[in-house]
């Protein structure tokens, strides 16, 4: 079988994207199809109130130090967001913010204690570091739209 | 003596009612009641049965006449929603009859919902400064109501 590279940050998020969709049933307290992409475009009336969950490849920064360049230090970033209509009616709205809120703590845990193995460039591994999410969700969608839109960027180590 | 230039703007405004506008519905989701059997729905009035929430739709139809289109896109870090706005412009008037049935704030509220057609808006405000209406014309007879297109 012929293997077509492709680059590391894109294998690493293909790598997220096909566990998450692997993962048990009850890991998660919504339903969902995760997927890759690089410019999530959509029309609110097209927005269902199923979550959409999204990885996007964010920002993959290298360091080669020692002797011929052979110490290795990589952190890659992903976006992980998640959106879903949940409706301009405020009481209506708080359960499913509540729901949503989380599965956003729950995809954290599952990347928590994982190592991932992605075939890039290279065959690699990389493990999560960091995950940064300020904003816990986007406010301005929620009043406006009727929309919940949380966005966290998830900090890889890739592993010597 | 009746101010003659309210007269005249009543006026106006009842042209606008009669040569501009279309049918809509206006409805609104709150929750039922052991009255709402027994309740006389004004002409125009429905109720729903509950749903497996026990919320009712009351619903009415009237007239309205759509006003400005304008699109719009919000752009986070990541996900970027475009969005039609579309502003209803409906007499105060028509309402008198709806706000006891429906129940909750007497005045156009975030998610109620405007069928046209196929078609279905709901209120919302265009921004966080902005709330979702605002009275129109010199004597404020008629609401300007915000929407946005959602899933039909």
């Amino acid at each position: 079988m012929s293997y077509t590279p492709s680059a590391n940050i894109v294998a690493l998020a293909d790598a997220a994207v096909v566990g998450i969709n692997a993962a048990s049933a009850g890991t998660f307290n919504l339903a969902f199809t995760a997927a890759r992409s690089y410019l999530p475009l959509t029309d609110l009336t097209k927005v269902a109130e199923s979550p959409n969950v999204l990885f996007i490849p964010f920002s993959d920064s290298e360091t080669h130090t020692g002797g011929n360049g052979k110490v290795y230090q990589g952190e890659y970033q992903i976006y992980c967001i998640i959106y879903a209509r949940v409706g301009a009616a405020i009481p209506a709205m708080n359960s499913k913010v509540d729901a949503l809120l989380l599965l956003r703590n729950q995809l954290r845990n599952w990347f928590k204690p994982l190592v991932f193995n992605a075939n890039g460039m290279r065959p690699f591994q990389a493990t999560v570091l960091d995950f940064e999410g300020d904003p816990t969700y986007w406010h301005d969608a929620l009043l406006k739209d009727g929309l919940f839109v949380s966005e966290q960027v998830i900090t890889f180590k890739v592993l010597p | 003596m009746a101010n003659m230039l309210q007269r005249g703007a009543d006026y106006l405004e009842s042209r606008r009612e009669t040569f501009a506008a279309i049918a809509i519905t206006y409805a609104r989701t709150r929750a039922s009641s052991p009255a709402d059997s027994g309740l006389t729905l004004p002409e125009g009035v429905s109720i729903s049965a509950p749903d497996s929430n026990g919320n009712v739709v009351v619903e009415m139809i009237t007239t309205a006449t759509v006003g400005k289109n304008p699109f719009e896109m919000d752009t986070g870090e990541g996900v970027t929603v475009t969005m039609a706005n579309r502003d209803y412009l409906i007499l105060i008037s028509n309402f008198s009859a709806f706000w006891a049935i429906a129940g909750g704030d007497p005045e156009p509220t975030r998610g109620d919902k405007i069928y046209q057609g196929d078609e279905i808006y709901e209120v919302m405000p265009l921004s966080a400064n902005i709330p979702a209406f605002a009275s129109s014309g010199s004597y404020g007879q008629t609401w300007r109501i915000h929407t946005k297109g959602v899933p039909s």
